[in-house]
Parts: C-alpha cells; sequence; structure tokens
C-alpha cells in the first residue's frame, strides 16, 4: 500500500479515536459502572497513542470519568482485586480481596460457525484461509501467521448457553446468590460473570478448586459408585450427569459407543438391554449400571459425557486473583460495542441479545463511507450488513465502527 | 447449630483445647500471671511448656496429660511463649502442626456436638449429624483445596446449594488445618521489642535451640539447590514444552511461562533461556529477555517465580502424567528424581528391571 496506505491507516485510527472520544466525553456517564470501593481498586488502560498505562487509582466515579474524558482510551481496565495502596508496585499493594470472575468466550467454546468466519492471514507472503492458523503458512512456509477472529450470533448463543449453564450451577451447588452475581457482555465474543462477597477472600488454590469443578478436571468417575454418597440424594451435578448420560446412551448408535472405546461385551449389553440400563440411569443407580455393562465401561461412559457437562470458562482468568478486567461501561477497542450490564439473573441473560443492547451508537444516522476488505454477514440490532470483500461502502456509524476497530476496513474520504 | 450456643467447655475440654478463647479466660480467672514466672509452684507448667515444645521436635505430635487439667492449660501460652523466643520459623511450623495434630486425635473421639461447637468457634459453617457432615463450601475449599488426594477435589463432592457432604473424619482434618493457621497466626505475632524471656525459660530455650541445631546438621536443609539442565531428566509436560519451542513452534503464555520458570529454577541463567525462547516464531528480544528477567525476579515485583505445579498444569490442561509421576506434585520434584535416574543409569546400575533411556 505504501505511502497511501499509511496514510489510510492515520486517518482510520483518527476516525476510531474520534469517536471514542465522543463516547466518553458524551455517553459514557450512563453506562460507566464504578467498581465497589473504587478508591481500593487499580485502574489500567490502553490509550491510542501511548500503550498501556496502569497503577493508577481514582477515588470516585467523577475522577474516573474525567481521566476518561482528557484521556480516552481505546480499553479499559480495573483490578478485581482491592488494595491497600492500589497505585503501589504489584508487591506493596496489600491484596485485599478480589471479585472472583468468570470469563466465557467464544474461544474457548467449540463451534461450527468459526470455520466460516475466522481467518489468518501470513505475514510474509500474504495467503490467507479459514479456520484456526496453521503452524506453516501453506504457500509459503512463513510461520508469521495472524489470526483474525470474528464473532457471529452463533458464536454469541454458544457463549450465551455457557453462561446460563455456569449460572445455574452457581445458583443450585454452590449456593450463589443472586444479589452477589453481576452478568455483562464482554464487548466481543462473550460473558464475563462477577461475583462478589465473602468469594472475595478466596485464594488462588480455593479458586482453583471452582474452576476445576466446572471444568470438570479431575473428577474420579467412582464417586458415583459410593452408595454411601449417592443415598444421600440427588443433588445438582448427579442430576446434570444422569441427564447427560440419559441423552448419551439413548442416542448414541453402536459406533458412537465403540468409538470411545467400550469393548464389544460392553457395546452388546448396552444394546440388548438399553431400556433397562436407561431406567436405572434415571433412577441415579451407577452400581446398577456398572453391573450391568461392568465398571471400566461405566468410566468410559462418563469421561465421555463429562464433554457436555463442563462450562467452558477460562481458567486464567477465574484463577488470577491480581486481574484487570475490562470495565463495565466501557468500549471495547476491537468491536466499539460496550461491556454492558446484563442483569443478575438468568432470565436477565436469556433475553439479553448483545447486538442491540451493547451498542452505543445504534441509532446514529450518520453515514461512513469506508473500503472494506473482507467482512462476512453481521447484524447490529434489526438490520443485517455484509458480507463485503474489496469494496466501497456507506455504512451506519456503529457497523462501521466495528469493521474499522476489527481492522478489515480503512475509512474513505 | 443453635443447640451448641449454650454449651461451656469443662475444665477437661480447655486442657484438650487449650487455644479457645475460653482456656485464656480460665488462666486470667485462676489468677495466673506473667509474675508467677519466678514461683517455684510455676516451675512443673514450665516443665510441660518445654515437653510440649520437645515432643513437637521430636515427633512431630504433642502428647496428652490429664492428669492435673490446670498443667495443661497452663502450659500451653507458656509452650508459645518458648517457641516464640526461640525465633525460629521451622520451630513455629513445626510446633503448629504438632499441636494440631493432637488436637485431631482428641477430636476423633468427641461427640457431635462438641466437635460442631469448635467448627463453630474456628468459623466453620457445619451441620454435623451422625457420621456425616454437611459443610458451607467456601469453608471446605478453604481447607481443602491445600490436600492433593483427589477424594478431596471439590468435582468429587457433593455439592448442593453451598453445602459439602463429608464424613466426620474429614471434618476433624479440615478442623486441624484451621487449627493450625490459628497457631501460626499467634506465632507470627512478634514479641514486643524489648521483651526478655523470663529467667526460669532461659535454659529451656538454650536446650530448645541447640536441639533444632542439632536437627539441622543431622538431616540438613533443603535449598531447592540448583542441579542444572539434563534434558533426559526431565518430566514429561516440561519436556514436550520444550520440544516444542525447539522445533519452533508456537507455545501458549502459560506454557512459556511454566518453562521459563522451570528452567531458571533448575539453574539456567537469563541469557541460556532467552536463547531458547529466540526460536519461537513471534519472539522479539527485547520482550523476551524483559519477560524471562520478570521471572528471574530481576524486575518488577523483584520475587522470582517458582514454577507451576502439577495441579495448575493440570487445570490448564498442560500434564502429561505417566506411571513415574506417581505421588509427584511439582515438576521440580520429579525433575529431581530423574536426576537421580540418570545418574544411576549413567553409572551402569540397573534399576529394578528397568531400562535405561540415558
Amino acid at each position: 500500500m505504501g505511502e497511501s496506505g499509511e496514510k489510510l491507516k492515520q486517518d482510520t485510527k483518527r476516525f476510531v479515536k474520534s469517536i471514542f472520544s465522543r463516547y466518553y466525553s458524551k455517553i459514557a456517564r450512563k453506562f460507566i459502572e464504578e467498581p465497589t470501593r473504587i478508591a481500593s481498586r487499580e485502574f489500567g488502560f490502553n490509550l491510542f497513542d501511548k500503550g498501556i498505562v496502569r497503577h493508577l487509582s481514582f477515588r470516585t466515579k467523577d475522577e474516573l470519568i474525567e481521566y476518561l474524558r482528557r484521556n480516552n482510551p481505546s480499553d479499559c481496565y480495573y483490578s478485581s482485586a482491592l488494595y491497600i495502596n492500589p497505585t503501589a508496585s504489584m508487591d506493596a499493594k496489600g491484596w485485599m480481596g478480589a471479585e472472583l470472575i468468570f470469563d466465557i468466550d467464544a474461544d474457548h467454546i467449540p463451534t461450527n460457525c468459526k470455520v466460516e468466519h475466522d481467518r489468518w492471514l501470513c505475514l510474509s507472503c500474504g495467503c490467507e484461509g479459514v479456520g484456526e492458523a496453521p503452524d506453516k503458512c501453506p504457500n509459503c512456509g512463513g510461520d508469521k501467521l495472524e489470526q483474525r477472529v470474528w464473532f457471529c450470533e452463533g458464536c454469541l448463543i454458544a457463549a450465551k448457553r455457557e453462561a446460563m449453564k455456569l449460572l445455574d450451577i452457581l445458583s443450585s451447588d454452590f449456593g450463589i446468590r443472586e444479589d452477589t452475581v453481576n452478568i455483562y457482555f464482554s464487548g466481543h465474543r462473550g460473558f464475563h460473570i462477577h461475583v462478589s462477597g465473602e468469594v472475595e477472600g478466596l485464594d488462588q488454590n480455593a479458586r482453583r478448586e471452582i474452576a476445576d469443578y466446572l471444568l470438570c478436571v479431575g473428577l474420579d468417575p467412582t464417586i458415583y459408585l459410593d452408595r454411601m454418597i449417592i443415598s444421600k440424594g440427588v443433588n445438582g451435578a448427579k442430576l446434570r450427569m444422569i441427564r447427560a448420560l440419559y441423552d448419551f446412551i439413548s442416542s448414541t448408535s453402536i459406533e458412537g459407543f465403540s468409538a470411545i472405546g467400550l469393548g464389544r461385551r460392553g457395546v452388546e449389553a448396552i444394546v440388548n438391554s438399553r431400556d433397562r440400563i436407561l431406567e436405572k440411569v434415571l433412577e441415579g443407580e451407577f452400581d446398577g449400571i456398572a453391573r450391568e455393562i461392568g465398571v471400566a465401561n461405566l468410566r468410559k461412559l462418563i469421561a465421555k459425557v463429562v464433554e457436555y457437562l463442563a462450562v467452558r470458562i477460562d481458567p486464567v482468568v477465574t484463577l488470577d486473583t491480581h486481574r484487570l478486567i475490562r470495565l463495565p461501561g466501557s468500549l471495547h477497542g476491537k468491536t466499539g460495542f460496550i461491556k454492558a450490564r446484563v442483569g443478575s439473573s438468568m432470565e436477565s441473560l436469556e433475553d439479553y441479545d448483545p447486538l442491540s443492547e451493547a451498542m452505543p451508537f445504534r441509532n446514529s444516522d450518520e453515514q461512513v463511507k469506508l473500503y472494506v476488505h473482507l467482512s462476512p454477514r453481521f447484524r447490529v440490532g434489526e438490520e443485517y450488513f455484509g458480507p463485503f470483500k474489496d469494496e466501497y461502502v456507506y455504512l451506519p456509524l456503529q457497523p462501521a465502527l466495528l469493521l474499522l476497530c476489527k481492522g478489515v476496513a480503512y475509512i474513505s474520504s | 447449630m443453635a443447640l451448641n450456643k449454650g454449651y461451656k467447655f469443662t475444665e477437661r475440654d480447655l486442657a484438650k483445647y487449650p487455644f479457645l478463647r475460653e482456656a485464656a479466660e480460665y488462666l486470667e480467672e485462676m489468677g495466673v500471671t506473667t509474675k508467677d514466672f519466678d514461683a517455684d509452684y510455676f516451675q512443673p507448667v514450665i516443665d510441660r511448656a518445654y515437653l510440649r515444645v520437645v515432643e513437637a521436635i521430636e515427633r512431630g505430635i504433642v502428647s496428652l496429660n490429664l492428669d492435673d487439667p490446670r498443667l495443661e492449660i497452663a502450659s500451653f501460652p507458656v509452650a508459645i511463649l518458648l517457641v516464640k523466643f526461640a525465633g525460629d520459623e521451622f520451630l513455629k511450623r513445626r510446633y503448629a502442626l504438632a499441636e494440631s495434630l493432637r488436637a485431631r486425635e482428641l477430636l476423633e473421639g468427641e461427640p457431635s456436638f462438641l466437635i460442631a461447637t469448635l467448627a463453630s468457634r474456628l468459623g466453620f459453617r457445619v451441620d454435623v449429624k451422625g457420621v456425616y457432615a454437611k459443610l458451607y463450601v467456601i469453608d471446605y475449599i478453604r481447607y481443602a483445596s491445600r490436600f492433593h488426594d483427589p477424594r478431596w477435589k471439590l468435582v468429587n463432592r457433593i455439592l448442593d446449594e453451598g453445602w459439602v457432604l463429608l464424613s466426620r473424619r474429614e471434618l476433624i482434618r479440615l478442623l486441624s488445618e484451621a487449627i493450625q493457621d490459628n497457631l501460626l497466626n499467634i506465632l507470627a505475632k512478634p514479641l514486643l521489642s524489648d521483651a526478655k524471656p523470663p529467667r526460669r525459660l532461659e535454659a529451656k530455650l538454650v536446650a530448645i535451640i541447640g536441639m533444632l541445631s542439632d536437627r539441622r546438621a543431622k538431616y540438613g536443609e533443603w535449598t531447592g539447590a540448583e542441579v542444572g539442565f539434563v534434558e533426559d531428566a526431565l518430566p514429561p509436560c516440561i519436556k514436550a514444552m520444550y520440544t516444542t519451542l525447539k522445533e519452533g513452534k508456537h507455545l501458549p503464555h502459560i506454557a512459556r511461562f511454566t518453562l521459563a520458570s522451570f528452567l531458571l529454577n533448575i539453574g539456567l541463567t537469563v541469557d541460556d533461556v532467552v536463547k531458547m525462547f529466540i526460536s519461537i516464531p513471534d519472539a522479539n528480544e527485547r520482550i523476551t529477555r524483559y519477560q524471562v528477567e520478570h521471572i528471574a525476579g530481576m524486575r518488577g515485583s523483584m520475587t522470582k517465580y517458582t514454577s507451576p505445579s502439577c495441579s495448575t498444569l493440570k487445570t490448564h490442561g498442560l500434564c502429561l502424567e505417566d506411571e513415574r509421576c506417581r505421588g509427584v506434585k511439582h515438576p521440580l520434584i520429579r525433575y529431581r528424581r530423574g536426576i537421580r535416574r540418570v545418574i544411576r543409569i549413567k553409572e551402569g546400575d540397573t534399576v529394578g528391571g528397568e531400562r535405561g533411556e540415558a
């Protein structure tokens, strides 16, 4: 692209900055949620020209908003942790606790749509492909490949389903009360669930137990054979296990059972007396199932259905007690969407449409002329846009901002 | 739980669990003060306190002597004082552990209401019913997350509306952890800067410090000595990361951190590690050096990072456990074992039918 390419980049950046600035000076106040005990939090920002600044602190929401207005960051973060000295260096901050955070992102959920909309680009030869980037460019053999992720309704629906699963378990297994839960759209491909209250005092080891419970890491299937434990009733986890086993056993073919490593006798036992086994599953009689198909086979079945039971949180985020997490109400630098509050309940999440509600410029009738390199079809509010490929288009502000933030389009003056 | 509120600890209870607040109140009511240290009648208390500490050092558990409950109660704060004056971190941990083991053995024989009362005193929200108990999940993971047996993992527990089902025995195990923590907190509180040991404690202190240094001479202290890089001794998880790195393939951030901190821990220099990492496709020497120096404790918080434990690696899906990982909780431990094995094999010593791989 040469010199004019550089100018296009600069113009694009200037335009995105001006829109972010408009957000932070005029609109942000009604969306920004200051964290509780704001003065004990560390803040960090990604500034358009100066890179990352952190170890900042604000005494009030007004101070914070004033900073945003003056500095116009591309991304804003606050510490999930509370510190005695939030501006000190890490070892001198004085940790007082941290919200428990769950990050559910389409990145961590296998979805079929990623093959359709995620792309990679070889920085050496310009060769492109779909899905996840290979180790080496098939064209030139270069290993400098850039992954460009997109999101779609499929991704967001998968993330939402995962977040619903999480909320259900937090409530039914952990007994976490709704009034300590805040659900946010992350501004990109997923949801953040923040839990406050007593959990804030938990150390990393204890948080790991929560993460492992959700991800089913270290699950020992034989616990379901312990009569003493099981006779104490059907709780949330066991109920989910029963449902998953029922679904799998009732819907899987002979080949499917063989594929997960069940021996011939085990497969025959299931196929010949499927109804009787399903009945035992429904009654939660795991020792009965073990008698029918053998303990080893039951273990294999449980190991398989765990894939459906696991809630696909990103454990790195949940374990990190010093994490900087995106500030609610701020814009995501890669989309121009808001990290927006959804609510506290499963119902609020069920009805939530991020593509309508996290769009600060959705109702702007401003039209922007862009050169779009490549974009799949996408929705903002009720309207669909694209797909575009190497073309000039006029778009309303919000979808234009998305393409510019994503780096797939240039502003055209 | 409400029933337990009215329970008043007996003298015998306090002798068994002298760390309870009531035990201190009891001594106060008896009029025991620091002035008593110099009186002859106090000598048996000092002797018993000394024995508590000696038992902790030698046997790792403090005995129970209920012949004179008052002696048992009064000797506990004196023992604490001895440990504090000795000013030795190892002894603090050893003593806290030994007292908590004593309490644990005693609790095994107690009725449910007493266990429940003691538990709620330690901040546990618990309901004890016969041989089972229901413990609030936050209290459960706070202590159970320290254990490595899979049966303690929350994922292997019945968890319902915030309550974890566990056996009475398991509850007692967790209580002894909490007791140990409590004692460690007490022992961590510094003495007044001008505090001097009472005359009668001085001889005992000299004896205790002598015992500790004898012990050190005998067993030596584990220093985490640097053993250097032996590729054949690498644990499978680290080996896989190392191979990926050597092939110039992409390594996720957590794997990079694990590998870098592991290599630094076994004694490689920052330069060695930077050289290794520079082969990664997206490596940038300046950034790589900065990050490695950070992990090595030369930047930022100045803390040298220990490489992640097996359980952390499991959580991140990086664990590649094999049969020789049994009983190992940390890749560095597995590596040290591997080193010894490699040395044995090199020396031609055949190991129990195993074939050498060196």
